[in-house]
């Protein structure tokens, strides 16, 4: 059985997903600001260094998988925290357990977005991301934003995670390391239940298919399962791919988009 | 007539009544988004016309302005496609035994 690395699995997808992982008889841990098997802050660099340094030491002969998974949404949170979480702290990470992945033939699996479809991103901080990735000047641009302006700041660091994985899978793949992205859909989880109204009426709004009629948001076990299986060996043939697992809200709103 | 519950329900932003005009088996092609530089518009399905327009009447900036019915099958309005006008034309194309809409497509006027 492997060994998976997953952050933010505290609640939420990350919590089901390690669930499902441990049923599998897989060895998780969970690295989180809360409760985790290994705590630290993920928005820092200190915190990232921290918990990078402790993998090192406890699994010397590498991991068989790690799920990128902590984040934050927009609308409360602070900008600067939106873009030191979800993007750096999801490829600084990556990044740094790329040698313990190779050892054993690992894969990187990015929790992204279906909000990246929605063209609601700043395409400018994505292109700042992927291209110019200086946390310390990006975030001293972004600071004075308004927290309520936050969800263009979330889509485009959900965008620049998918896009810097797609950059990134041909090399990786080629060194034996699978790298893909999921992107879920709306689904229940500590961070949609603290929406501000406006929020909930607009994620409302973004339908999903699978669940018409019925509870509009998601199960969080629908979209870990997924992330369980393409960071699974059976997914060998997933490399650079962004799947959505959003019950069809991508297609729905998207269906000519079929590349 | 059917049109006259379809106008209805596209002022009223009700995008239940809207796809209460459609049959189950049914089909609503826009071809005016791409002239504002959006994706065209294929849904197929009463549910989904119902889950797309509650997308674009809540947070898609979608509205009709100025209906002006041609006849029982044709009315030609102001699309606005989050703030960008375009004259439409809808026409419905079939309808089933129960007079809901089976096939509509809208085009540049």
């Amino acid at each position: 059985m492997g060994v998976y690395v997953i952050t933010g699995a505290s609640s939420g997808i990350g919590a089901k997903t390690a669930e499902i992982l441990k049923k599998h008889g897989h060895e998780v841990v969970n690295i989180d600001l809360k409760d985790g098997d290994i705590s630290a802050n993920l928005a820092t660099k200190e915190g990232r260094q921290f918990a990078l340094n402790a993998l090192h030491e406890q699994y010397p002969d590498g991991i068989d998988g790690m799920i990128c998974n902590a984040g934050v949404a927009g609308g409360r949170a602070p900008i600067p925290l939106i873009v030191s979480l979800n993007y750096f702290g999801a490829t600084v990470m990556a990044e740094g357990v790329f040698d313990l992945l190779k050892k054993k033939h690992g894969s990187c699996t990015v929790t992204s977005s279906n909000s990246i479809a929605h063209g609601d991103a700043r395409m400018d901080v994505v292109g700042m991301l992927n291209n110019n990735p200086d946390e310390a000047r990006i975030v001293n641009l972004v600071k004075d934003y308004d927290p309520a302006g936050g969800h263009a700041f979330y889509a485009a660091t959900k965008y620049a995670l998918a896009r810097w994985a797609r950059r990134m899978s041909a090399q990786w793949g080629a060194s034996g390391v699978r790298l893909n992205a999921v992107a879920p859909g709306n689904v229940r989880t500590a961070m949609t239940d603290n929406l501000l109204p406006e929020q909930r009426v607009a994620m409302e709004a973004i339908q999903v298919p699978t669940h018409y009629g019925d509870e509009p948001l998601m199960d969080p076990e629908e979209v870990a399962n997924v992330i369980a299986f393409v960071a699974s060996p059976e997914a060998r043939g997933l490399n650079g791919v962004v799947l959505f697992a959003d019950g069809g809200t991508d297609a729905l709103l998207h269906s000519e988009k079929v590349y | 007539m059917i049109i006259d519950d379809y106008i209805k329900a596209l002022q009223n932003k009700d995008y239940e009544a809207l796809s209460a005009c459609f049959a189950e088996r049914s089909r609503m092609f826009d071809y005016c988004p791409s002239l504002v530089g959006r994706e065209n518009t294929f849904l197929f399905g009463d549910k989904a016309i119902d889950m797309y327009f509650h997308n674009q009447f809540v947070i898609g900036g979608f509205s009709v302005e100025d209906p002006h019915v041609v006849n029982s099958r044709t009315v030609n309005f102001y699309a606005n496609y989050a703030g960008t006008i375009i004259h439409a034309l809808a026409q419905i194309e079939n309808v089933d035994d129960s007079g809901k809409i089976q096939e509509l497509v809208i085009r540049p006027a």
